[in-house]
């Protein structure tokens, strides 16, 4: 492989993937308008030792098979770095990148899809040699390459009469051999086993699981075992890494995570397994919930809204809130909530309640007040709760928005040289305010703002809080477009009006706001065992 | 077993398939008895005939197979011989079952108040629309789904695979049946889903006082569910005991391979222990017993004759030469 071939001491990275990120758009409509973002990866490291097997496990759409095939390029990182032996994958050119696949493969869950049916086994085994030439020697190539693939065939286990016959003709448990067989034949360093048995019975899963154990210590190989099965990972991995919607949460050697596993996702995925021994039946300790939905992940620890062990600075939020009072028939109690909608600003921090006629601000304040302190003791999302208020007046501050003009002067400013209808300037307007909730503190913006609304080319900024206020933070919006279109963002200029009008519709009435919260880092227990979880910060005794 | 009434008794069960290419015996003489509020396991590999046995009891069993012989008595009552009207009452009021994928047991264009509005005013006789909205309520509740209110008006589709199959909890449970079968009920979750859908199942079992027929290819499942075990293979019921004494004493060798076959977490093996081979073609007949090619401790007579069933201690029954000729 050329002089970038390092040598080959054991204890040494043959992987190493840094910060790896993934998006896949949402799409939605007949003109396919993205809407979201899956974040099936979303910072990912991890490494991957010369002959070691890293075991990664998680639920069903954590991203297990999307760091595995990323780190192939099979996909296209969004972001990150991943260096093989050295060279960095995601630089390389086309050519370089086959000459890399070689010693990098893939092994498929399936073993019925991911065998062309109509290709002989021979053909199957052989079809690197296609790509990649044949096998080295100094015999006629077709012979060696017919020598190659009988000796592959018998190394996982499969007879020469096989090779005639069509994937059909096999059971799950010899076809997923074969594709063992045909990712073998390069002679790779490195193999990516996706849920390589998930399809097997158990008897035959044990099988499999042997011949890739013989496998990797007779070549030498390294292994990225993918699975959603703890008990197969914890029998194959030296090391085992817990993901959990795109993130990695734990990641040990597999003796301390056996014995020490911290993070409260892990015990909740040791807990489940049912054990194949009536005498350690359990009460079931699980978790209750299910995996919210990578598009919008959960804010702070991605698992806060299952923990069993949540603290308040989890990443407790608004939408969190409005969750718990669907849920805790809380809505219908004085009636109060009930007809009055709740509405979580976009940052996710604030939640507001919009009044119907008739309604009593006060009381549904009162109540408020009274869940939160009642429940504060068991349920830590109240404890986040840094304030209940009521809002004075029902005013809003009415952006216009102009449509922008082509730039005569060439288009060299930031926001391009082409036209906008005033429509998209007011979405433009619209995202700037929402992400300056996170992003802009100077002007203050997020205190006091719920998501603006956007109706045609007009912007209206809810107004809350007492009536001084107003024009305080008509200053500040002011402020704030002067300074983007200084920045030289052009729509900025074009947002005219500022003027402050009385709110139509349902009045706004009652906030609840929550302390923005950052993902819990990742904390080094020593010895190559890494959590993210809050646990270490609140004073567990980690493990010994 | 302890002067407890059965409520389902199988005997000499066997359900065939009539292809061109030949005959399929998927059931090949089952011996099954359930009894009152006690929940069976049946456990074996693909193919071995479990969801068969399911589909047979119901009468479901898909063209071209059929029952060729056998019986299947439900309370006393023989069920392989009662004319299609009374076979479908017994259907969803006496006996009802879950799926494994519970999309294919919805009905996609329906909502669940809909779904399951349809079952409890059919069995109950409610059709007053508050009424009734209290009910499905009140069953959704029972399984234990955030938001019903929401729940109920949605479709199919909008709902995650483990609420799906509580909403098929749901249904099977809300004419109280006295058997529940449930074919593979978590195999298409996640693991924290399963825990969560299996101590449902239990408590719901529990409570109702049906007794249960849990299929499963997964032996930690069965271990902590159910009351006794039947082990199949090749269509045929090759050990049978209480789950406690199964585990303990596993006596067919084919049972015995499977226990030690399955990684367990925290027991670092370089090698785990296989049974070599694979399951036979149900297509040929056997002439003795069907594990001979992958046993270790096949006998003579294992190819020549077919092992009986029997009894190694009291309620544990083996098919097994190694058994049946010491007595
Ligand atoms: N090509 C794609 N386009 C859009 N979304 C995708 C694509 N591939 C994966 N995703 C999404 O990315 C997330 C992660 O998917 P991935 O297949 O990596 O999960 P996984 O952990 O391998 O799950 P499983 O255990 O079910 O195989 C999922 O939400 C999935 O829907
Ligand atoms: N339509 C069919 N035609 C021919 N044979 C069939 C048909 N349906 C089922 N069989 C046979 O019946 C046998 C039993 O099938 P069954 O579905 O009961 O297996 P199972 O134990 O439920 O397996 P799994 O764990 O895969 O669900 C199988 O070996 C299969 O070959
Ligand atoms: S940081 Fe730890 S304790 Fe907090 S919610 Fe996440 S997993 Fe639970
Ligand atoms: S009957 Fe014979 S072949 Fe069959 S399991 Fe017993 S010993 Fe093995
Ligand atoms: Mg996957
Ligand atoms: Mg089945």
């Amino acid at each position: 492989m050329g002089p970038e071939s390092g040598p080959s001491n054991a204890g040494e990275p043959l992987i190493e993937v840094t910060d790896l990120k993934k998006l896949f758009p949402v799409k939605k409509g007949v003109f396919g308008r993205v809407v979201g973002h899956v974040h099936a990866v979303d910072g990912v490291s991890l490494s991957v030792m010369r002959g070691e097997t890293l075991g990664l496990v998680g639920e069903s759409g954590c991203g297990k098979t999307t760091v595995g095939r990323a780190i192939l390029r099979l996909v296209e990182p969004t972001d990150g770095k991943v260096v093989f032996n050295g060279q960095d994958v995601l630089g390389l050119h086309p050519g370089q990148l086959r000459a890399i696949r070689k010693r990098m493969q893939i092994v498929f869950q399936d073993p019925y899809s991911s065998l062309d049916p109509r290709m002989t086994i021979e053909r199957i085994v052989g079809e690197g040699f296609a790509v990649h030439g044949s096998p080295k020697g100094s015999k006629d190539p077709n012979v060696a390459k017919r020598e190659r693939i009988h000796e592959l065939i018998e190394q996982v286990g499969l007879s020469h009469d096989h090779l005639s016959r069509l994937p059909h003709e096999f059971s799950g448990g010899q076809r997923q051999r074969i594709a063992l067989a045909r990712a073998l034949a390069l002679d790779p360093d490195f193999i990516v086993l996706d849920e390589p048995t998930s399809a097997l019975d158990v008897s035959v899963q044990a099988q499999a699981l042997n011949l890739l154990k013989r496998l990797q210590s007779k070549l030498g190989l390294s292994y990225l075992f993918i699975s959603h099965d703890l008990s197969v990972v914890g029998h194959m991995s030296d090391r085992i890494a817990v993901m959990y919607l795109g993130k990695i949460v734990e990641l040990a050697p597999a003796d301390v995570f056996l014995r020490h596993a911290l993070h409260p996702y892990t015990q909740a995925l040791i807990a489940s397994i049912p054990m194949p021994d009536p005498k350690m039946r359990k009460d079931r300790k699980g978790i209750e919930g299910e995996v919210p939905s990578p598009t919008n992940p959960p804010k702070g620890c991605r698992f806060h809204p299952r923990c069993p062990k949540a603290f308040a600075d989890c990443g407790w939020n608004a939408g969190d809130l409005a969750d718990w009072l669907k849920a805790n028939g809380q809505t219908d109690q004085d009636g109060v909530v009930a007809k009055d909608a709740a509405k979580v600003r976009e940052d996710g921090f604030v939640l507001g309640f919009w009044l119907r006629a008739g309604s009593e601000p006060l009381a549904l304040l009162k109540f408020l007040r009274e869940v939160t302190t009642r429940s504060k003791a068991e349920v830590p999302m109240f404890q986040a709760v840094q304030a209940i208020d009521t809002l004075i007046g029902n005013r809003v501050i009415e952006l216009r928005c102009m449509p922008l003009r082509a730039d005569r002067h060439g288009g060299k400013s930031k926001s391009g040289g082409k036209k906008l209808p005033s429509k998209l300037v007011a979405d433009k307007v619209y995202h700037a305010i929402v992400d300056s909730y996170t992003s802009d503190s100077s002007h203050n913006l997020g205190r006091l703002l719920l998501p603006p609304e956007v109706k045609g080319s007009r912007v209206y900024v809810r107004v809350i809080g007492p009536e001084a206020n107003w024009d305080t933070l008509r200053t500040s919006l002011r402020a704030f477009f002067e300074k983007r279109k200084a920045a030289g963002e052009r729509f900025a200029g074009s947002v005219k009006g500022f003027s402050i009008r009385k709110a139509k519709g349902p009045k706004l009435s009652v906030v609840v706001k929550f302390k923005p919260v950052e993902e819990p880092p990742t904390y080094d227990l020593g010895g190559g065992h890494m959590v993210s979880c809050l646990l270490c910060k609140h004073g567990e005794p980690p493990a010994p | 077993m302890n002067g407890k009434k059965p409520v389902l008794e199988i005997k000499g069960l066997r359900t065939q398939f009539f292809l061109r290419e030949g005959v399929v015996t998927a059931l090949d003489g089952i011996d099954l008895t359930i009894y009152e509020n006690e929940s069976v396991g049946i456990v074996g590999e693909t193919g071995c005939g479990k969801s068969m046995t399911a589909y047979s009891i119901l009468r479901l069993v898909p063209h071209p197979g059929r029952i060729t012989a056998g019986s299947i008595k439900y309370k006393g009552n023989e069920l392989t011989t009662l004319d299609i009207d009374r076979m479908r009452s017994v259907r969803g009021t006496k006996i009802s079952m879950i799926f494994q994928d519970a999309s294919t047991a919805l009905d996609p264009v329906f909502t669940v108040r809909d779904q399951l509005g349809e079952v409890i005013s059919l069995h109950q006789g409610i059709y007053d629309k508050a009424a009734l909205d209290k009910k499905i309520l009140e069953a959704l509740e029972l399984v234990r789904i955030a938001a019903p209110r929401d729940v109920m008006r949605m479709y199919p589709h909008e709902l995650s695979g483990g609420m799906k199959q509580r909403v098929m909890i749901s249904l099977a449970l809300s004419c109280s049946p006295s058997l529940l079968i449930a074919d593979e009920p978590t195999t298409a979750l996640d693991v924290t889903i399963q825990g969560q859908i299996l101590k449902l199942l239990k408590a719901l079992v529990a409570k109702t006082g049906s007794s249960m027929m849990l299929i499963t290819h997964n032996l930690g499942i069965v271990a902590e569910t159910c009351d006794r075990i039947c082990v199949m293979y090749a269509g045929r019921i090759v050990e049978d005991a209480e789950t406690f004494e199964l585990f303990a004493n596993p006596r067919h060798p084919y049972t015995a391979g499977l226990l030690v076959a399955f990684p367990k977490l925290g027991e670092k093996k370089a090698e785990l222990p296989v049974i070599r081979g694979t399951v036979p073609d149900l297509m040929n007949p056997f002439k003795g017993c069907p594990f001979v090619d992958r046993c270790d401790k096949a006998l003579e007579v294992c190819s020549k004759q077919r092992p009986s069933r029997v009894a190694v201690s009291p309620g544990h029954f083996v098919s097994c030469h190694l058994w049946s000729g010491g007595g």
